[in-house]
């Protein structure tokens, strides 16, 4: 029988705990036994999303964050979801450099990078309700 | 000025922290913005040899401090980036946006050759 592992984790949306989140689901990621490329690829990508929850999704107001993930055999799915003011259009919002903060020195390769260090990545969101992102990569 | 901001003649450097994340850089692109204000920063210098952990919001200090200071004549550099740091600049293309130094010696040689040629 395939191995299966689950963990949920909530969060106030507090740039401190950008910092918490990756380590919390690298910390989760371990019982694989990843290499280390593998653990720093998932704590960016982890520390990309959740940054843009608290940038963007709340935009600096107080939220909640939840992490829900999970580990099917080798394949770790990451759901962050946040309750904020979601995204009006998700494939401008992907483009590489498309930034709606460039004072507050965004770069806007956010999603670029969550694209680039993961297998799969995926973005729902609704205007006014908020924003999951879903990530997901199998350790080799 | 703060432990991670010093400064060399007309070079500014900034020593990234160990976690450059963005709660960790929240107040460094003011003081840097302050330091500007001051005269006589040309050069600007992102060293990464303390960072263990980094994601876009240090690009995004990067490009927009470098696009500052091109905009006045000066120059900016990225040294000491390697293993993951180098994997997120490349993944960014921040490396094509500033020049790669091995260290803060070798680019603050390099710029004050460049301003004396």
């Amino acid at each position: 029988m395939e191995f299966f592992n689950e963990m949920t984790v909530s969060f106030k949306s507090l740039s401190i705990n950008e910092s918490f989140a990756r380590v919390t689901v690298a910390s989760f990621v371990a019982s694989l036994d990843p290499i280390l490329e593998d653990l720093a690829d998932i704590k960016t990508a982890v520390s990309e999303a959740v940054t843009n929850s608290i940038i963007h999704g709340y935009e600096g107001k107080e939220g909640v964050i939840t992490i829900h993930c999970t580990i099917t055999g080798k394949k770790v799915t990451i759901q962050i979801t946040d309750n904020g003011v979601g995204i009006e259009d998700i494939e401008q919002a992907k483009q590489p450099l498309y930034t709606t903060k460039p004072e507050m020195d965004r770069s806007g390769m956010g999603f670029t990078v969550m694209e680039t260090f993961m297998d799969e990545m995926d973005v729902v969101s609704c205007p006014g309700k908020g924003t999951t992102v879903t990530l997901v990569k199998t350790i080799a | 000025m703060s432990n991670y901001i010093r400064r060399f003649g007309d070079h500014l450097i900034i020593r990234f922290p160990k976690e450059a994340d963005h709660h960790h850089l929240l107040s460094l692109s003011d003081k840097i913005r302050m330091e500007f204000i001051k005269k006589g920063v040309k050069n600007i210098i992102f060293d990464f040899s303390d960072v263990a952990f980094m994601d876009s919001s240090a690009v995004g200090l990067v490009i927009s401090k470098s696009k500052t200071v091109e905009s006045l004549g000066g120059k900016a550099g990225l040294c000491c980036a390697k293993g993951h740091v180098l994997k997120v600049l490349n993944a960014c293309a921040a490396t094509g946006v500033s020049q790669m130094f091995v260290n803060v010696e070798d680019a603050m040689n390099s710029f004050d050759k460049k301003q004396n040629a």
